[in-house]
């Protein structure tokens, strides 16, 4: 399974270190996939998705969770959602 | 009931009113602040309504819903197709739904875009490769961009409605009311780009940024 995947396992900390490579494999075979343009514009998609859309995407993707609980799935999350989110 | 009256059409033209508005320096008379600094601030100029609505497509929108929880399986939910298997418990608006996800139907073509609900909460104006959203519906409404040239949308079909991956071009043909081309999303697709399901309303409507809220500063809400 892709780490790229919303479902995709990340529990440990070696999880987020796969996903974080598979993000950096993905950049450089896909990088027309990407909304941030460049480093800087990821970092600040990044500070984006953590605030208003992860709420919403908590509530309908993880229901029962809460985006204020820190783990390693929630940062996988804000870092695909930087990727992706329009 | 369905409330259209509160809803704001957000037209091409006025886009084009916002953002001579921003340019001639009116940012504070259309309400832009910084994103997330004060309870109830916006960073969103208007709201953008698919033009085309049918009752049922209202149904989040029904207060009389605003409670209800619904809870759908496989078996009770419309399957097009082979389920994806994926965990899908969502609460798109004010419904709490926990079915399968529903592999997406095999097909392609044009669509209405009023057919098609949103999967952000949000969307900025501009494209990242270029261009923007009221271009490309000006562009479509005057048919100096042919419909066929520009990329399908991706449909995802969750409890037999049918949801965007693309949203900035779904507004830019439901604001030109030209049939959008589709294809229907793959689950690996829809398993990736499932952090774009921000919307709190069921996909009726979505918020479009005139200015990017990327370089907003401040934090979380």
């Amino acid at each position: 399974m892709s780490m790229l995947r919303f479902d995709a396992p990340i529990e440990t900390r070696a999880d987020f270190v796969r996903f974080l490579r598979e993000m950096a494999a993905d950049f450089e075979q896909n990088p027309d996939g990407w909304e941030p343009d460049g480093i800087g514009d990821l970092l600040h998609r990044m500070a984006f998705y953590a605030s208003q859309p992860l709420d919403g995407f908590t509530a309908n993707m993880r229901p029962g969770e809460s985006a204020e609980q820190a783990s390693w799935r929630r940062f996988a999350d804000i870092v695909a959602g930087a990727r992706v989110y329009e | 009931m369905i409330d259209i009256a509160r809803r704001h059409v957000c037209s091409a033209g006025a886009i084009w009113r916002a953002l001579l508005a921003a340019a001639v320096g009116l940012i504070a008379l259309v309400g832009i602040s910084p994103l997330g600094s004060e309870a109830g601030a916006s960073h969103d100029i208007c709201d953008y309504d698919n033009p085309i609505y049918d009752g049922a497509r209202h149904d989040f929108d029904d207060p009389a819903n605003l409670s209800q929880t619904s809870t759908a399986t496989p078996s009770e939910g419309r399957l097009s197709g082979a389920t994806c298997g994926i965990d899908f418990g969502r609460s798109f608006g004010h419904q709490r739904l926990t079915a399968d996800f529903v592999a997406p139907r095999p097909t392609s073509g044009f669509i209405d875009p009023g057919d098609v609900r949103f999967s952000q909460a949000d969307a900025s104006l501009n494209f990242s490769n270029g261009g923007n959203v009221s271009d490309l519906s000006a562009g479509l409404r005057s048919g100096a961009i042919d419909p066929s040239d520009v990329p399908p949308i991706r449909l995802a079909e969750i409890d037999g409605q049918l949801f965007t991956l693309d949203n900035r071009r779904l507004i830019a043909f439901g604001d030109a009311g030209v049939p959008v081309p589709y294809r229907m999303a793959t689950p690996d697709e829809i398993a990736v780009d499932a952090f774009k399901f921000t919307t709190t309303n069921g996909g009726t409507s979505i918020q479009l940024r005139l200015f990017s809220p990327f370089r907003y500063q401040g934090g979380p809400r």
